[in-house]
């Protein structure tokens, strides 16, 4: 189809349009990684510098002297991956359960599981502060991980997924004598991958970027989590000289996250549209 | 059934983990929370005295958490109008993409997409030290290199909760878009082809077509805006700690100083109860008045 003058000018701007939101959306971003390239004199200098003079490192030697990273990493890692695990093993279980079983108040239970949606992390957090600590588990990475092991949208949304798996799978490999957490562990599971794999990028991601519940369970340096010892970068009277090391270290902190979604877009788009958003 | 009993067993032993997490790490605590509120808790002892509604009492007459409470509904009020209708701009851009350069439309939603899926403290610390710094802060490096007066952005009483609100709406818009765009995508193109051979303008197209079926997607979309919106916590925490002037205090953030820095574990839960009660009201308020109701007059 050929086009007229006037459609190409329409397309043209519509290009233009799009770049500059996408500036505006990447420029925080930009700015940053100049920012953590640059020397502190050039940080603060007037008028601004957009590009840093030399490839200067030093800012990011300065991040990794005030940050035990591996440390943080371990942490996050542990944090993110435990409860990620775990969250999908129970709720694709308790899922399974809700739509391939037959049991008392089962409804009952169902909405009660659904109406925890509707519970602010707010409400819970300072009898959960006390639970954790009557428990003995306050400062550990089992205080920390304990109510990330349940998500209301995973065990919802596996219900829905496993209702559709039809129940001669489940029949049949009872008649060959298979133990019932056997069926779901061999049959129900490898059946679920995409479920499953939507439930933990969605866990996975929104625990490595949670900030409010590891900053009230863990006190001890060596169980902070990035977000939580990112904090100590804010020393006062030195700010001037940490702008740039600041910088440095929250961009060692948000590229693994981009990277993963950069080779994952579809798939994480995906699951945080299907699983909702944690604020 | 031969396997009747067995399932029953089963069945309750499956979902006892979730119910079990829930149950400690959820329902407890909204009681407990409740619980709480009406009681002094000393936290040397661990002490808990009986305060009737004492701490309630106190709630209407600290100025403070007075003034958190209405800058977090003036917080909301600002987010949501705003943030529902760059979201949907954004979607409806991203929506006119063709498909022979859908790839292309990828690596916008890519871009778009980026802040939602980031660690929030590192961008709040990006936002604080790199763009709204006030000395040398991009924003009053541009303003001042075109030769317009500086602003005093998160150190000025006036303009820290707006600075705050801006970086929420650029953090959050590329997942609402996300969420619209499904909306238009689920939209039957043969509307389309009927309204245009029906002689449609591409404005009624949008009006009669687009935004009734959209209106569904729109009010979950307004209703996600306004719970997380409530809940804001982490931008404040990092760039303003609620200052200055207690400008950008909002609930959360004095629910969290009032337990875990002045250690006062009742009267925090008490604000909890009444943030839950407010973000419960408003969501049933925003059902009641937005539902939808059917304006395509049954032709469709």
């Amino acid at each position: 189809m050929g086009r007229t003058p006037v459609g190409y000018i329409k397309i043209f701007a519509f290009y233009i349009l799009c770049t500059i939101i996408a500036l505006f959306m990447a420029m925080p971003f930009v700015w940053q990684i100049l920012t953590a390239f640059k020397q502190p004199s050039e940080v603060i200098s007037f008028p601004i510098r957009w590009l840093p003079s030399s490839f200067f490192i030093e800012n990011f030697k300065l991040a990794f002297q005030h940050l035990n990273w591996a440390r943080g990493y371990l942490n996050t890692l542990i944090y993110a991956g435990v409860s990620t695990v775990g969250c999908v093993l129970f709720s694709t279980l308790a899922g399974f359960s809700f739509a391939k079983y037959d049991f008392p108040a089962k409804e009952i239970f169902f909405l009660i599981v659904l109406a925890t949606l509707m519970l602010p992390f707010q409400i819970q957090m300072i009898p959960l502060y006390f639970i954790t600590v009557k428990f003995g588990i306050f400062d550990t990475y089992f205080g920390l991980i304990l109510p990330r092991l349940a998500a209301t949208f995973g065990t919802f949304l596996s219900r829905q997924y496993m209702s559709s798996i039809p129940d001669d799978f489940i029949d049949s490999a009872r008649m060959d004598g298979c133990a019932e957490i056997k069926i779901y562990l061999a049959i129900i599971l490898p059946m679920s991958i995409p479920l499953a794999a939507t439930i933990a990028i969605f866990e996975f991601m929104s625990n490595w970027n949670d900030f409010l519940w590891p900053l009230i369970v863990t006190n001890s340096q060596s169980l902070q989590v990035l977000s939580v010892a990112l904090l100590g970068f804010t020393i006062p009277g030195t700010e001037q000289q940490l702008y740039g090391p600041q910088m440095a270290a929250s961009l060692l902190i948000i590229l693994p996250v981009i990277v993963v979604f950069i080779f994952m877009q579809k798939r994480v788009i995906e699951s945080i549209t299907l699983t909702g958003l944690k604020f | 059934m031969r396997f009747k009993t067995k399932t029953r067993v089963y069945g309750l032993l499956f979902i006892l983990p979730v119910l079990a997490v829930f149950g400690i790490c959820r329902i407890f605590p909204l009681f407990d929370s409740i619980y709480l509120s009406f009681f002094r808790i000393n936290f040397a002892s661990g002490r808990r005295s009986f305060a009737g509604l004492e701490n309630y009492m106190e709630f209407f007459r600290d100025t403070i958490a007075l003034g958190a409470f209405k800058n977090t509904l003036i917080f909301v009020l600002m987010i949501v109008p705003v943030g529902m209708l760059i979201s949907l701009l954004l979607a409806l851009l991203l929506s006119t993409f063709t498909k022979r350069i859908f790839k292309l439309r990828e690596v916008y939603k890519l871009i778009y997409f980026l802040p939602v899926i980031t660690n929030a403290v590192a961008l709040s610390f990006v936002w604080q030290n790199a763009i709204f710094q006030p000395k040398f802060g991009l924003v009053n490096a541009l303003l001042g290199s075109l030769g317009l007066p500086r602003l005093g952005l998160l150190v000025d009483p006036n303009q820290a909760l707006i600075c705050i609100v801006i970086f929420v709406l650029w953090q959050y818009c590329g997942y609402y878009m996300i969420v619209y765009l499904a909306g238009l995508e689920n939209i039957p193109p043969i509307y389309y082809e009927a309204a245009r051979i029906d002689g449609a303008s591409k404005f009624q197209c949008f009006r009669y077509i687009t935004l009734p079926l959209l209106a569904p997607i729109a009010l979950f979309v307004g209703i996600m805006w306004t719970i997380g919106s409530l809940q804001v916590f982490t931008p404040v925490y990092i760039m303003t700690g609620g200052g200055p002037m207690n400008s950008t205090n909002v609930a959360v953030l004095y629910i969290y100083q009032s337990a875990f820095e002045y250690l006062k574990f009742g009267y925090g839960s008490t604000m909890a109860v009444l943030l839950f009660l407010l973000i419960f009201l408003i969501t049933v308020l925003e059902l009641k008045v937005f539902r939808p109701r059917r304006e395509t007059g049954g032709r469709l």
